[in-house]
């Protein structure tokens, strides 16, 4: 104890030094994690899921970002209204922290529910969905009728 | 006590290098400036504007394809560059990004994979990027098959559509070139990798 009472000034910008380190570690307030390997996640579509795999969830809970009609009235018991410019406020990320089961973002516009997606699974929440109307969310379904005979100038 | 100063640095250190990673690869900008910054409106523009600034051949963009580069060689808007999604998230955004004077626009076949570009390129600071809403779906949609279908039609329209079917004139030559010319032409839209200024040979 007396080396420390000696060497007050080094103890204490250790220990500053030491909880900042904690709380950067720990704290919900920033982003701290490996942003390609948790994004990996959204390239396989894995986050994707469509309405008939809900039933088969457990503790799911359901964030219904836009007041979206898509699901109606069902799975209200454990549906969550959140306005997308509020999904960072302390109430809903620690209601969403706290929930032991997958949480599935829902959305009338899928833009908004990717880009909170990437915003939450980058704070290092886990186990956060999409619902999205189809499971091939990436696949462009309109046919090209090419035109052989024109050529364009810039060649 | 010097043995007890050591023991309390040595735990210290050990706490610290289990602590979850920090990684310098995580995202800069405050979450909540990220929020706000992705939603708004700004940051989408619609298959039209970018048609038009197709058509008015803006050097001031680059539009960014992020689909496979099989789906890329089939088919693709022109001017765009390709790079696949994967690699996107994967590697040091600044190889693509590098020019803080261009705005990039991101899009894929629908809208997911362009979102997320977008996100991801803002948290990692890259402010000038922005998102084409609806991907090639809703080019194809708004775009390809446009058609004017009133009695009268406005300047306004008249411009529209005007653009439109330039844009789609475009598209159709572009992608109806046989194989060996749209590879030339591709490799002309294609990122090398930024190399090193000086530096031993």
């Amino acid at each position: 104890m007396d080396t420390f009472k000696k060497n007050r000034f080094v103890s204490a910008v250790f220990l500053i030094l030491f909880v900042a380190v904690l709380y950067r570690s720990f704290s919900h307030s920033g982003f701290r994690y490996d942003a390609p390997k948790l994004a990996g996640q959204s390239f396989q579509g894995s986050n994707i899921v469509t309405e008939e795999q809900i039933p088969g969830f457990q503790n799911a809970l359901i964030i219904n970002l836009n007041n979206s009609e898509i699901l109606k009235d069902k799975y209200s018991e454990f549906t969550l209204k959140v306005n997308p410019d509020s999904i960072l406020e302390k109430k809903n990320i620690r209601r969403i922290i706290k929930n032991r089961g997958p949480v599935i973002l829902v959305s009338s516009e899928n833009s908004i529910s990717a880009r909170i997606w990437m915003l939450l699974s980058q704070k290092g929440i886990k186990n956060i969905f999409i619902l999205s109307e189809e499971k091939d969310f990436e696949v462009l379904k309109n046919k090209f009728r090419p035109d052989t005979l024109s050529v364009p100038e810039l060649i | 006590m010097r043995k007890k100063i050591t023991v309390i640095l040595l735990l210290s250190g050990l706490v610290l290098a289990l602590l979850p990673l920090s990684a310098n690869r995580s995202f800069m900008v405050k979450p909540e400036k990220l929020l706000s910054e992705v939603l708004n409106p700004d940051v989408s523009l619609t298959v039209d504007q970018v048609a038009k600034l197709i058509v008015n051949e803006d050097s001031t963009i680059r539009i960014i394809d992020l689909r496979p580069t099989e789906e890329f060689n089939r088919l693709s808007i022109p001017g765009s560059v390709n790079v696949p999604y994967i690699y996107f998230i994967s590697s040091d955004l600044y190889t693509y990004m590098n020019d803080r004077n261009i705005t990039n626009i991101f899009y894929s076949n629908k809208s997911f994979y362009s979102n997320y570009a977008m996100v991801y390129a803002r948290g990692m600071g890259y402010k000038n990027s922005l998102v084409m809403e609806g991907g090639l779906s809703e080019w194809f949609n708004t775009v390809m098959e446009s058609k004017f279908t009133g009695e009268r039609i406005s300047a306004r329209e008249n411009a529209l559509y005007e653009t439109r079917a330039k844009a789609a004139q475009l598209f159709t030559q572009i992608n109806s070139m046989p194989d060996s010319l749209k590879a030339v032409f591709m490799a002309a839209n294609k990122f090398s990798a930024k190399k090193l200024d000086g530096g031993c040979e």
